[in-house]
């Protein structure tokens, strides 16, 4: 058995990075999201700090970090955490570069669905969708319009 | 990802299961490939299939049809806490045609809890990441490729325990071997 000591408290919400080198979890104990080794358990790093007493004491879920795990300017590093009282997506590790965006949403549950956008479990309404707005632009779109698009990108890419 | 920017649209489902949050841990998973989406609760498992192109329906309410409940008889009596009944899709345990199968942590009587490995799609245990009693207080679970990662306790110790999935056969599939 690969048995990880991740500390002295629980690691609740684990998530694996892209290629399962690396496991993130919200480690109870420092109130904070860390990233560790999959194959030893070593500590890599801490997330970007969240900075809120309400989200680390109500925290329920969290999905995907680390898309991109290269260099510290963690542009396309992120999550997106559900907490009793909404939502809140952080992104970069810098936490001095890192942005916060909220969503009050009285959740206790999300995943992620690539592509498409973001699925909740609400408490009063049960399931809730929330679709990108690239996923909504396509959606809309004509067939004409989006075999017209495809056309213009292939001229662009082979040319 | 922006969500300020996140576009809400409705889905309707049935009334019964509006209020999914009675009693034990929810859980939620979504296997997009086939629009299924699972969530835990009340002590079972409810299965649903999200409508098709949903995106491209927002303007008009898509609905949630509910496919199956499973939960209430062994080897699925299902305990959840709050802790507890947290799931993930093991994406490479299986082969093309076996699908993906469902993980499950279940905090058990008496807290010996289990992490239980089940076809959604044929709605039948198919066995365990950990037996039961062979783990205490299964809190969270994810997989990434044959991999499968239990939080949980080991001598009144918060573990972290990293699984590895056969991909031998559809068969056996569900026995997952702790890896070295």
């Amino acid at each position: 058995m690969r048995v990880i000591a991740v500390g002295f408290d629980w690691l609740h919400n684990l998530r694996f990075s892209a290629d399962g080198s690396r496991l993130v979890g919200w480690n109870v104990s420092a109130g904070r999201l860390s990233m560790f080794c999959a194959k030893d358990g070593s500590f890599l790093r801490h997330m970007a700090l969240v900075k809120d007493k309400l989200l680390h004491e109500s925290l329920v879920d969290v999905e995907e970090c680390e898309i991109r795990p290269e260099g510290d300017d963690g542009g396309r590093a992120g999550m997106v955490i559900c907490h009793a009282s909404g939502l809140v997506a952080v992104s970069g590790t810098n936490e001095k570069k890192a942005t916060r965006r909220d969503l009050d949403l009285n959740c206790h549950a999300l995943a992620l669905m690539p592509g498409l956008g973001l699925l909740v479990v609400r408490h009063d309404t049960g399931v809730q969708f929330f679709a990108t707005p690239d996923a909504v632009a396509m959606a809309v779109m004509s067939p004409c319009k989006v075999a017209w698009m495809v056309a213009v990108c292939r001229g662009c890419f082979l040319s | 990802m922006d969500i300020l920017a996140l576009v809400a649209l409705p889905i309707r489902m049935s009334p019964e299961f509006c209020k999914l949050d009675a009693g034990g841990g929810t859980g939620l998973a979504v296997w997009q490939d086939l629009g299924l989406l699972v969530i835990s609760c009340c002590n079972t498992l409810q299965v649903f299939v999200l409508p098709e192109d949903i995106v491209a329906r927002c303007h008009v309410q898509s609905e949630l049809v509910h496919v199956r409940t499973l939960g209430g008889v062994a080897p699925m009596e299902f305990q959840f806490n709050y802790s507890s009944g947290f799931m993930a899709f093991a994406d490479g345990c299986g082969n093309a045609t076996s699908g993906r199968l469902l993980l499950v942590t279940d905090f058990g009587k008496s807290g010996f809890g289990a992490v239980h490995v089940i076809d959604v799609l044929r709605g039948t245990h198919v066995g365990y990441v950990a037996a039961p009693g062979t783990i205490m207080w299964a809190a969270s679970v994810t997989s990434r490729n044959s991999l499968a990662a239990v939080s949980c306790c080991n001598n009144n110790r918060p573990v972290v325990c990293v699984f590895e999935g056969s991909d031998a056969s559809a068969r056996d599939c569900c026995r997952f071997r702790l890896a070295s």
